[in-house]
Formats: C-alpha cells, sequence, structure tokens
C-alpha cells in the first residue's frame, strides 16, 4: 500500500487515530491548557499553526489529547471528573453536548475583539465559537470521468451518463454525511429550501439511487477510501480529505457546487480546570495572522475572513470559506439535526435493512 | 465461615473484587439506565421488542454469528486434528501459524483484507489475469466478505480448544478400536470425534459468544444488510447520546444469549465443556 494511502487511514476525523496522547509542547510555567483534537495530520497542521506559537509567546504549556466524542464529553461532565479544557467539534458534535449543557459559557469579553468581527456570527455560540469549517461534497475519479466530469448531485443520480458504483454515508454522527440533504439537492430542491427535511422525499430520492450505493459508509475516513481503492468511481467525501489525495497525485477531485459546509468549534467542557488559559488559547486561535498560518498548512477553511489576505491563492481555492466556494454551498442545520437525529436514525435503520 | 472454605474462597478473591467493580457494578449501572426511560421504566424495551428494525437486526446477529460457527468447525476441526497428530517441529509451526494473527489487531487484519478483496484488490486482479472472470467481482460489501473477515479472526478460538482436547485424547483408544476391527473412518467417527465433541462444543460457544458482539468487521466489510446488533448500540451511545437506549439494546442481547446459553447446557451440558 502507499504511503499516502496508510496515513489517510490513520489520519482523519473521526478515525481510530492511535495519535500520542498528552504531548507536551512547552513546560507548565504559567498552568496548562488541555486540547484536545483528532490526531493524524490535522492535528499535527493545528500544533504547528497555532500550539507551538501560542506556548512559545504565553509560557502556557498545552497538553494535547485526542479523540473528544461526544460520549466521552458527557461522561467526563456527569461524573465530575473533567480532564480537557478545550474540544474541537464538527457543528452535529457540539449540539448532542449543548443538548445536554455540556459546555462552559464562553466569555466572549476575553477573546479578541478583531478577530470576532471577522467571523461569521453563526459562529458565535453562547458555549462555542467557530474556529473553521469543512465540508462535505462530491468527490470523483478524474481517470473515469475524465471529459465530460459531473458537477452536482442530479450527476450523481444520472447513472447512465456516470456510470459506475457509488458510495454514500449513513446519516448518522448527527447528519455528518450529509446524504439527505443531498438527495433532496438530487431532486431538485433549493439549497435554501433544504431545512426542515421533507423526509419522505428524500427516502423516495435514495430509492433510487439504492442499488448503485456499493457502500453506506459510517466512518469519516470511509469515503476517500473508497475513492482511492476504485470500491466507488464516485462518493460523497470531505473536502479536505480529497485535496490531501489530489495533491499527492491519487487521481480524485472535488466538486464545491451544492457541497454541504459546516462549522467546526471550540468549546470548553462544563467544569474544565484552566478556564482562563482556554480562553486565551481560543482567542489566539482565531486570530487572522494565525488563522493564516494555518491555512497554509493544512486544508480545512479558516473562519477569519481576513486570513485570506495572507493564505496562497493555489490553496485558498481549496478551502471550504473561500468566497467562491462558500457561494455555492449551504450550510449545515445542526439544529434540526439536534431534534431529528434520533428520528432519522430509526428510519434510516429501517430503510437500509430493507 | 469456615478456616477452610475461607482458604478455598481467599485465593479467588482478588478476582472476584474486579469483576465486582469492573464488570458487576457497570452492569447494574446499565441496567438502571436502561429502565430510566422518561416514558416508564419498560419503555425502551417495549420500543425495541415492537420494532421490527430491531428484532431484524437481532435475527441477522444471531444468523451471522450461527454460521460463522459452523464455518469454524467445518475449517477448525480438521486442523486441530492435524496439529494433534503431527508432532515436533512441525506441530510447533503449526500451532504458531494458528496463534499468529492474534498478534494483530482485527482493525488491521480487516483492512488487510479489503486489500486483498476488493474491486481492484489482489484476489480479483489474480481472478482477471488468469482469465477466470472477465470484470472485477464482488467479493466485500456483502455477506461474503464478513464472513470471510470473521472467521479468520475467529477460527484460532475453534482450533485451540479442539486442539487441547484432542492431543488428550488416549492414542490407544482408535488403536483398540481398529484391533476389535473399525475401519480408520469408523474408529474416528465412534471414537475419536465422540471423546473430542466437548472440544468442538466449548470452541463453537466461544466462537458464538465472540461473534455476536462483533462490529468492526461487519462495518467495515459488510453490506447495507450486515448490520450486527452492537453497531447499533454504537450509534446509540456514540452518535446519539442515547445510552439509555444503548443500555436497553445491550441487555437485549445478552437476554438472548442467556436464553441459548440455557438451551445449549440443557441439550449439551455446559459442565462437559473443557478448555
Amino acid at each position: 500500500m502507499n504511503n499516502w494511502t496508510r496515513r489517510e487511514w490513520l489520519g482523519g476525523f473521526g478515525a481510530t487515530a492511535l495519535v500520542a496522547a498528552g504531548t507536551r509542547t512547552a513546560r507548565a510555567e504559567d498552568g496548562k491548557v488541555v486540547i484536545v483534537s483528532w490526531g493524524g495530520d490535522y492535528q499535527d497542521a493545528l500544533r504547528e499553526a497555532y500550539w507551538k506559537p501560542f506556548a512559545a509567546a504565553t509560557k502556557v504549556a498545552v497538553v494535547e489529547d485526542t479523540r473528544p466524542l461526544p460520549p466521552r464529553i458527557k461522561a467526563m461532565v456527569e461524573t465530575g471528573s473533567v480532564e480537557w479544557d478545550v474540544v474541537d467539534l464538527t457543528d452535529g458534535q457540539y449540539t448532542e453536548v449543548h443538548k445536554l449543557g455540556g459546555f462552559e459559557p464562553i466569555d466572549y469579553a476575553k477573546l479578541d475583539a478583531e478577530a470576532l468581527k471577522q467571523i461569521d456570527k453563526r459562529g458565535h455560540r453562547p458555549d462555542g465559537v467557530m474556529h473553521q469549517m469543512a465540508s462535505m461534497g462530491l468527490a470523483y475519479r478524474t481517470d473515469v470521468f475524465k471529459a465530460d466530469r459531473p458537477k452536482s448531485w442530479a450527476d450523481f443520480w444520472d447513472v447512465k451518463r456516470f456510470p459506475g458504483p457509488r458510495a454514500l454515508g449513513a446519516p448518522i454522527a448527527a447528519g455528518a454525511y450529509a446524504t439527505l440533504e443531498i438527495a433532496l439537492l438530487a431532486d431538485g430542491v433549493a439549497r435554501e429550501a433544504l431545512y426542515p427535511i421533507d423526509l419522505d422525499r428524500a427516502f423516495r430520492k435514495l430509492d433510487q439511487i439504492k442499488p448503485h450505493v456499493v457502500k453506506w459508509y459510517t466512518t469519516a475516513v470511509q469515503p476517500q477510501q473508497l475513492l482511492v481503492d476504485k470500491e466507488a468511481v464516485m462518493t460523497a467525501a470531505f473536502s479536505a480529505r480529497t485535496f490531501i489525495l489530489k495533491e499527492k497525485g491519487a487521481p480524485v477531485d472535488f466538486v464545491w457546487n451544492q457541497a454541504m459546509a459546516f462549522p467546526m468549534l471550540l468549546a470548553i467542557p462544563k467544569g474544565a480546570k484552566n478556564r482562563a488559559n482556554a480562553h486565551r488559547l481560543i482567542s489566539y486561535m482565531l486570530q487572522a495572522e494565525n488563522q493564516a498560518r494555518y491555512g497554509n498548512i493544512y486544508y480545512y477553511g479558516v473562519a477569519n475572513k481576513r486570513a485570506y489576505d495572507k493564505i496562497a491563492a493555489a490553496r485558498a481555492r481549496m478551502l471550504t470559506t473561500f468566497p467562491e466556494n462558500l457561494a455555492v454551498q449551504f450550510v449545515q442545520d445542526a439544529d434540526w439535526w439536534g431534534k431529528n437525529s434520533v428520528a432519522v436514525n430509526d428510519r434510516w435503520n429501517t430503510w437500509v435493512l430493507r | 465461615m469456615s478456616g477452610r472454605a475461607l482458604r478455598r474462597w481467599l485465593p479467588v478473591a482478588p478476582a472476584l473484587v474486579f469483576l465486582a467493580v469492573f464488570f458487576v457494578y457497570p452492569l447494574v449501572r446499565m441496567l438502571v439506565l436502561s429502565l430510566a426511560a422518561a416514558e416508564g421504566p419498560f419503555a425502551y424495551y417495549a420500543a425495541i421488542l415492537t420494532s421490527p428494525v430491531y428484532l431484524t437486526v437481532l435475527w441477522l446477529t444471531f444468523k451471522t454469528a450461527l454460521g460463522v460457527t459452523v464455518l469454524c468447525v467445518v475449517l477448525g476441526v480438521p486442523t486441530a486434528y492435524l496439529l494433534a497428530s503431527v508432532s515436533g517441529t512441525w506441530r510447533n509451526v503449526l500451532l504458531a501459524a494458528v496463534a499468529l494473527p492474534f498478534l494483530t489487531s482485527i482493525l488491521i487484519r480487516t483492512y488487510a483484507w479489503m486489500a486483498l478483496l476488493g474491486r481492484a484488490g489482489v484476489v480479483n486482479q489474480v481472478l482477471q489475469w488468469t482469465g477466470l472472470t472477465v470484470g472485477p467481482i464482488r467479493l466485500m460489501h456483502n455477506e461474503f466478505g464478513v464472513y470471510v473477515g470473521m472467521v479468520h479472526v475467529l477460527l484460532p478460538f475453534m482450533v485451540l480448544p479442539v486442539y487441547s482436547v484432542m492431543s488428550g485424547i488416549d492414542p490407544r483408544l482408535p488403536r483398540a478400536a481398529a484391533s476389535l476391527g473399525a475401519t480408520p473412518r469408523r474408529a474416528l467417527s465412534t471414537v475419536f470425534l465422540p471423546l473430542a465433541l466437548p472440544g468442538i462444543a466449548s470452541g463453537a460457544l466461544l466462537v458464538f459468544l465472540i461473534a455476536i458482539g462483533f462490529y468492526i468487521t461487519p462495518a467495515l466489510l459488510g453490506g447495507p444488510r450486515q448490520v450486527m446488533i452492537s453497531n447499533l448500540v454504537e450509534v446509540q451511545v456514540i452518535e446519539l447520546l442515547q445510552w439509555g437506549f444503548g443500555s436497553a439494546l445491550a441487555f437485549v442481547l445478552l437476554a438472548a444469549t442467556l436464553v441459548l446459553m440455557a438451551l445449549f447446557d440443557r441439550f449439551l451440558g455446559l459442565e462437559r465443556l473443557t478448555v
């Protein structure tokens, strides 16, 4: 197997990343802060762009851990043994914990006011703040579709013009895989009219594509892997992971049109021990200069608009929040998912077993 | 407690305390959670037992586990017989080959199968290169892939207990049968195999019990219908934070398993098992 495929397995987001937990990047001279993200090359980028320079500038030791899954946060909060100060979550994960009241309020007076002005107001939650956006969109093999390339979810459903096996996600993980939204878009629903999701219509549309879907994946590393292994010629996949593969030479590309953008938020678990340092680190991670450094290393869409002044043009076009990209996407309604995920899961299980 | 009883129980005390703290207590906590539905203590259970989804998946779980167990018996018993009938270097080499998979994580082994069974995988390439098939055939993301992956993981749990029983069988017994005029086949079927049966039964039980809890292998190698109860429990606990409902699902699986164990005990006798 190639190096990049192996990295991909160990890499991502919700995967079984077995990355060094508790790595220190500075000594505890001015206290510490424990931050938890998803391991792999993603966490490497966060460390280089934010945590190392933060520790050097503030003398606050940054202690890392991985996989801040909502059930782990819930268990820590409920047992009163909170070991984490800052967690990095998708909007869906954030919403599940938010519903339970599992976060400390964010004290916006302690965050960089200039940075906050540059961040979309929808990312200013009472108990969480957006630091980047990610996308789930159509990814396909460029060696299969050379001249006529898929450009929309309607094309994904067009198995005559674009033949070959497909993959889509089971819409668990609070809808992170966008499958129902994708079905509605393929059925002609406008991006602005997706929510509240018309479940009957979405499942009717999914009936049509079901025979062509080789895998309804359930983990975040699967879609890109299915594409690289030629199990599917087309899938819904994460933008960042797809562009990383593309840059390493894999024959894949990503379609921004009709992709789902979703915020990723930083939040402080209720009862966290180093709340002051947590605010300092969050503030640092929102500043334009630091976000630009991150944007030049990694592939997620920085939240601070001013960061684009210093991000290389070629890279900027691969990022979710680049204005031209954001203009053709829709933003996931995590609130709707928070209210409906249990019911959707039941309906999904019934449908998929049929 | 008398001194004698104390002496007998004291050495087991650490194990009992460990079980109480790390097994019984969490289990009781889960039971409490599963009975804490807002709509009444048995609301989760009622929802599970009246929903076609959960009963279907429960059935699929037991069906898959049973299929895997049968395959492990078919493949494992002759392997164990071979192991028990060779000696010296060969036995060591074969034993190492059986035990080797234990050293690799299930996840890694499952990914290895994906590299082998995929559309562009090794097996399909060989099949097309030799002209046996024209295009790639579906070897995973279906029932076949799940069986291959699960049997591979579980086969040592079958082979080792059977081997341990077979190697304890007095070799003079089949020979005595032969001297009384039994054909080798007859000696095997009426003398050797019945003596090996406790090992086969305990191996099968072990494989079955581990198989019903599988979820990584079916999730990665299976298709849409290869869903195990554990996959549903995982979604409830990890994604939806419905710990009560997830616990109730786990208890339904536990109860169904206990019923099966009781039936097994009734017809085969658990006390006869030796590992």
